[in-house]
Order: structure tokens, then C-alpha cells, then sequence
């Protein structure tokens, strides 16, 4: 896919992320939306679940082009950000279960897992919401002054909300160091992209904002990582926010709920799955097939731990609630 | 003591504070270079400089939004939405938003959020620009919702509220910006859980929001003619609602009516009224009366938006009634 503009010059180097640890991380999450599918089935994680089955590139890209004090806002798919910042997956699969040991004792669950300590400031199962958010964190960091940048993870749904619209120009407007990333999936729930909306070339969008954009292939790790890379240089050398458009596929349902039937079997065959991209391109720089299987039995055994961990955990207090709202509203506080 | 308009006082209570906090950050519509369509940000521009007041897009839903974010990020923000009608684009960003995100990450973040407001009819402003809308956000929880009837309290409540670490709309009147009251100078601080006993009084208690406080003074001193001796709480904050002194007084007086601008179905009266009631049954003589907008829009006439809005002659014949129909 052809970029839009070409990145500055003067961008700082990412850390050393190499090919293998990307593999490892979408493996990793890969077979945690695996585990979830189960538990799911198995009513050990209830509510509504939504899995990026086929999505792993951009997420793990993305996130691999941030350094430590960065900032990343969130959708309601927001795993691969679980995976690529390197939360607990123990904890993080608490969570999802409703236990007391999950980072939000319970009271998030999985579209709600916020990691301070991990940059993650957070995930929102309200479309948009991570645009809105990613503005506020732009403007504490441009004012902090340290050169941190705000990853701000959004979808091909959320484009056609007012909020993008609003922060778009905000970003623009104020010179943010934040990058937008469009995961573009190709689907609204179940609105294939252009029935959805006419323009479907997503980064165009950002041309009538004033700011770079850049298109690429989503299933590409290291094609993700790079244009990120550049757009996260940019913001941090105060050249303010740019848009990464990254062309995916959801390969899985949209959530629990999905009665599927709207997207075309043709479609699928013809994707390039980005783990089976990545593993092909590993073997053709010399890696061997016993440590891509190695990397794969390493991340089944870590996911296998973190949902023995989860399972463990115990359930939370339901009388910290009732202290919040007696601390609230007193007696009244029904 | 001196004496400021509530304009003044607001104005007052956000320049102390952001001489006093850097982390106050000021944003939203017209707040910069032209001080706020009610002049509450008057010159605060000047002073503080464009990173700490920022003039904003007309972008209701993405200024809370991103100043839910700012709080996250351990900033201070302060939103103007200059008409609490406008507030509706913005109630994502806090239903959603502001009142989640401290609960959900499990206390990860705090939220030091505050969104000014103003509402209220009697300006002939129409449907779009009159509305009392603070049951809304009262009805959130872990979100405080505080309505000043006075310059002292306007000061006092928005001092506060800029030093919580959680949300506060604080909901300003818009014909109360030109009237003036004695101000305690320096810091004054008041706190955004207490109703405040205005006029005490043995017969009859009204309890009051915002602009219908003044309104019920004025029917007190009417109702005083009779030799009905009325006691008159201003709520001043609807959420936590401070029931204790609401339902003291209920016993004291034995007669209850509770007065504010909305519209009274489901509306900040319904629920106190309810509270009320509860917490004093046994000792209330009447049912507690509400007096409330007319269940229409604002009309933008001034010749019908009268008919809708109650004012002290409402609440002065919501009292005599009471006090005939009372056991």
C-alpha cells in the first residue's frame, strides 16, 4: 500500500523490537483470544467479548513503535494493547472473569482493563472514546513538555462518529503529540466498510484536517511498527499528530453475540493472516521452524498459567461497593 | 467581606485557585480572548496565558472528553458549556466517561473534573436556551452536582469544587450573573455536600434551588404579612443531597414544599420530595408539595414563558394552600 506522505527526518529509533518478539507478542495474543473463545463458551467470562482474531499485526505494531512514559487510549477491542504493553495476562484474565485480583478489582471488565504502570489510559467500550481521551492526554503532555506521545487506537467504525470529527480538528488544531491509528477491520459490527462509509480510503480523511496520514497493510507487523514509528517521532519532536491508517481483517465474530452471516467467505480466503506473514518471514531470514514452534508452545504455556491464575483468583468484595455509595450519598445511598 | 457580582465571584474563585494550582486548566467556548459570553473568565486569559486558558472549537462532547482525559493525566480541567441546553451533546463524555473511568479502572485514575454550566428560564432565551437540566448529572453516581443561589456561595462551591478529585457540574444561573452579594475575601471555601438554612421559620419549610432561593426569601416576607413564619433552605448541592438538614427542618415545620425551575416530573424536586418523605413521614402534616416549570418547552414569548416558569407568587400560594390543607 502506498504512503501518503513520506516520515520526517530526525525521527528517534524504536525500541529494539525484532521480528521473533513481534511473532511472540501476536502469538501471545492470539492464543489468549483463543482461551477467551473457551472461557466464553465455558461461562467463565461473561458480557459482551470482543476478540481481534486476525487483527494481531496492528495492535502489536503499534505498540512496539511506543517507549516508556507514552500514553495509549483504547476501544472496546482493546487486547492487543493488553498484549503488546506487556500487562499480567494473569491479572488481566482476572479481570475478565470478575475477580478480585483482575487490575480493575472487577469493576472494569474486559473492554475496561486500564494499566497505569503500563501506559495503558485506557479502554472504552463507547465508540470514540479513545479519540476524546487521547486529546486530553496530548494536551497534559504538551504541556508536561517531556517529549511523551499519546498512541491513540481507534477503528473504521468510530470515523464516522461526531467525537473523531471533534478530535481531529483538536489535534490538528493544537499541535498534539498524539497518533491516531485506525484499525480498519473493514466491518461495523456488521456494515462492511463501504456500506458504512463513502470515502473508504480511511487516511484521506486526515487530509482535511491538515495532518500527514498514512495507509498501510495491517496484517503486516513491521509495516505497522514502521509507520508508527515515524508518526510517533514526528509527535514527539512537537511535529504534532498524524494518521495511521492500518487495512485488516476481523477473522472472528464481532462479539459473543455475532449471529455472523454478513461477511463473504471469498473475502477471508484471499487474507493474509499476519501471524502466518510473520512466520514466513522469519523462516525466509533463517529462523528455524523448531523455534517458531518453541515461541508457539511458550505463549500457550504463559496463557495456560494466566487463565489457571484467573481461575484461582477470588471474587471480589461486594461490600466495597456499598461503601462507595454510603461515602457518596450518605444513607441515601440505594 | 466585599461585595462582587456572582459573575464577579466565580471569576474570583478561579483566579485564586489557578494562582494557587497550576494543574487548573481552563477550556471551553469563547473563554479566552473574549472572557466568556457571561464575562466569568474575564481576564483570566491575560494572566494565565493560552496554555491554561484555551479558547476551544464548538465541540461540546470532545472538550468534556478530553477534559476527562486531562483530569487522567493529572491535570485540573475546568470546562465552561455555556448553556446547560449545550450540555446534552457533552453527556457521553460524562455518563460514560467521567463518572466511569474512576470506577472501572479501579481507582486507577482520579477525576478532578469540573464543568461550569448555566441554566435556567426568565431571560425569553426559548426552548434551546432555558432549560434546567441538573437532574441529569444529578442522577449520576460519584458526580456532584452543586447549584449556587449567591455570589458568597458561587465563590465558595467553585473554590471546592476545584479542589475535589472528583467531578463536579456545577450549575450557575443565568440571571443570577448580575446580582451582587457580600463575598468573604481570600480564600473561602464551601462544602459540596451541605444545605444551608437561609430563613429560619416554624410553619411552613421551603426547600429551594438556584434562582427559586431568592424567590422563596421574597414569598417568606409576603407570607410573613399572615403571620405564616416560613423557613427557607437553599439545597445548594443536589447530589450528595444533605437529607439530614432537609428532613430536620421537614420535622421541625411539619409542612414541605420544594421549589426548583425544572420541570417536575422525574425532576431534582421529585427526588427530594421522595427523600423527604422518608426520612420524615411521621411527623409531616401534608403531603410535600412541588412547584416546578410547566410540563411544556420554554416558550420564547414573554408573554407565555411567565405561565411556565414559578416564581414567588407561585410559591407564596403553594404555601397558603399547604398551611389550609394541612392536618
Amino acid at each position: 500500500m502506498t504512503a501518503v506522505i513520506q516520515p520526517p527526518a530526525g525521527v528517534r529509533p524504536a525500541p529494539a523490537v525484532d521480528l521473533m518478539e513481534l511473532y511472540r507478542r501476536m502469538r501471545l495474543l492470539r492464543c489468549l483470544d483463543e482461551a477467551l473463545a473457551d472461557l466464553v463458551e465455558q461461562g467463565l467470562v461473561r458480557g459482551p467479548m470482543h476478540l481481534g482474531i486476525g487483527q494481531e499485526a496492528a495492535g502489536i505494531g503499534a505498540t512496539a513503535a511506543l517507549e516508556d512514559g507514552d500514553l495509549v487510549t483504547a476501544t472496546h477491542r482493546p487486547h492487543a494493547q493488553y498484549v503488546g504493553l506487556g500487562l499480567p495476562l494473569g491479572r488481566t484474565l482476572a479481570e475478565m472473569m470478575g475477580r478480585a485480583d483482575g487490575q480493575c478489582g472487577g469493576r472494569g471488565g474486559h473492554m475496561l482493563i486500564a494499566d497505569r504502570a503500563h501506559g495503558l489510559l485506557g479502554p472504552s467500550g463507547i465508540v470514540g472514546h479513545s479519540l476524546l481521551l487521547a486529546v486530553g492526554h496530548g494536551l497534559a503532555q504538551r504541556r508536561a513538555g517531556l517529549g511523551r506521545v499519546t498512541l491513540c487506537v481507534t477503528g473504521d467504525g468510530a470515523v464516522n462518529s461526531g467525537a473523531f470529527n471533534e478530535a481531529l480538528n483538536m489535534v490538528a488544531l493544537w499541535r498534539l503529540p498524539v497518533v491516531v491509528l485506525v484499525e480498519n477491520n473493514r466491518y461495523g459490527l456488521s456494515v462492511r466498510l463501504d456500506r458504512h462509509v463513502h470515502q473508504t480510503a480511511l487516511h484521506r480523511r486526515a487530509g482535511g484536517y491538515g495532518i500527514p496520514a498514512v495507509q498501510v497493510d495491517g496484517n503486516d507487523v513491521e509495516a505497522v511498527r514502521e509507520a508508527v514509528q515515524g508518526a510517533v517521532g514526528r509527535a514527539r519532536s512537537a511535529g504534532g499528530p498524524t494518521l495511521v491508517e492500518a487495512v485488516t481483517y476481523r477473522n472472528c465474530p464481532f462479539s459473543g453475540s455475532d449471529r455472523g452471516g454478513y461477511q463473504d467467505p471469498a473475502e477471508a480466503e484471499g487474507l493474509t493472516d499476519p501471524l502466518r506473514l510473520a512466520a514466513e518471514r522469519l523462516l525466509a531470514r533463517g529462523r528455524r521452524p523448531e523455534e517458531l514452534a518453541e515461541a508457539d508452545g511458550r505463549a500457550a504455556r504463559e496463557i495456560a498459567q494466566a487463565v489457571a491464575f484467573a481461575e484461582a483468583s477470588p471474587w471480589p468484595e461486594a461490600a466495597d461497593l456499598v461503601a462507595l455509595a454510603a461515602r457518596w450519598d450518605g444513607e441515601g445511598g440505594r | 467581606m466585599t461585595r462582587l457580582t456572582y459573575a464577579q465571584a466565580l471569576n474570583d474563585a478561579l483566579r485564586g485557585e489557578m494562582l494557587r494550582d497550576e494543574r487548573i486548566v481552563l477550556l471551553g467556548e469563547d473563554i479566552g480572548v473574549y472572557g466568556g459570553v457571561f464575562s466569568v473568565t474575564s481576564g483570566l486569559l491575560e494572566q494565565f496565558g493560552p496554555d491554561r486558558v484555551l479558547d476551544t472549537p464548538i465541540s461540546e462532547n470532545g472538550i468534556v472528553g478530553a477534559a476527562v482525559g486531562m483530569a487522567m493525566s493529572g491535570l485540573r480541567p475546568v470546562v465552561e458549556i455555556m448553556y446547560t441546553d449545550f450540555l446534552c451533546l457533552a453527556l457521553d463524555s460524562i455518563a460514560n466517561g467521567a463518572a466511569v473511568f474512576p470506577f472501572a479502572y479501579g481507582g486507577q485514575v482520579s477525576m478532578p473534573l469540573v464543568i461550569r454550566t448555566q441554566g435556567g428560564a426568565g431571560a425569553n432565551a426559548g426552548p434551546q436556551h432555558s432549560k434546567s437540566l441538573e437532574a441529569w448529572t444529578a442522577h449520576l453516581p460519584g458526580v456532584h452536582t452543586v447549584l449556587p443561589s449567591n455570589p458568597a456561595d458561587a465563590k465558595g462551591l467553585l473554590t471546592s469544587a476545584l479542589r475535589s478529585s472528583e467531578p463536579v457540574v456545577l450549575v450557575e444561573h443565568k440571571l443570577l450573573y448580575g446580582t451582587e452579594g457580600e463575598v468573604p475575601e481570600g480564600e473561602h471555601l464551601v462544602p459540596l455536600e451541605r444545605a444551608q438554612v437561609v430563613r429560619p421559620g416554624r410553619d411552613a419549610t421551603v426547600i429551594a434551588l438556584s434562582r427559586m432561593v431568592g424567590e422563596a426569601l421574597v414569598a417568606a416576607e409576603q407570607l410573613a404579612e399572615q403571620q405564616l413564619d416560613v423557613e427557607v433552605i437553599d439545597v445548594r448541592s443536589l447530589r450528595p443531597l444533605d437529607v439530614a438538614t432537609l428532613a430536620a427542618s421537614a420535622r421541625r415545620t411539619g409542612r414541605v414544599v420544594v421549589a426548583g425551575e425544572a420541570w417536575v416530573r422525574y425532576g431534582p424536586t421529585a427526588e427530594i420530595a421522595a427523600a423527604v418523605t422518608e426520612a420524615a413521614f411521621a411527623e409531616l402534616r401534608a403531603p410535600v408539595v412541588r412547584v416546578g416549570s410547566l410540563g411544556v418547552p420554554y416558550p420564547a414569548s414573554p408573554a407565555l414563558e411567565p405561565t411556565v416558569l414559578p416564581d414567588a407568587d407561585t410559591l407564596r400560594r403553594a404555601v397558603e394552600d399547604l398551611v389550609k390543607s394541612a392536618r
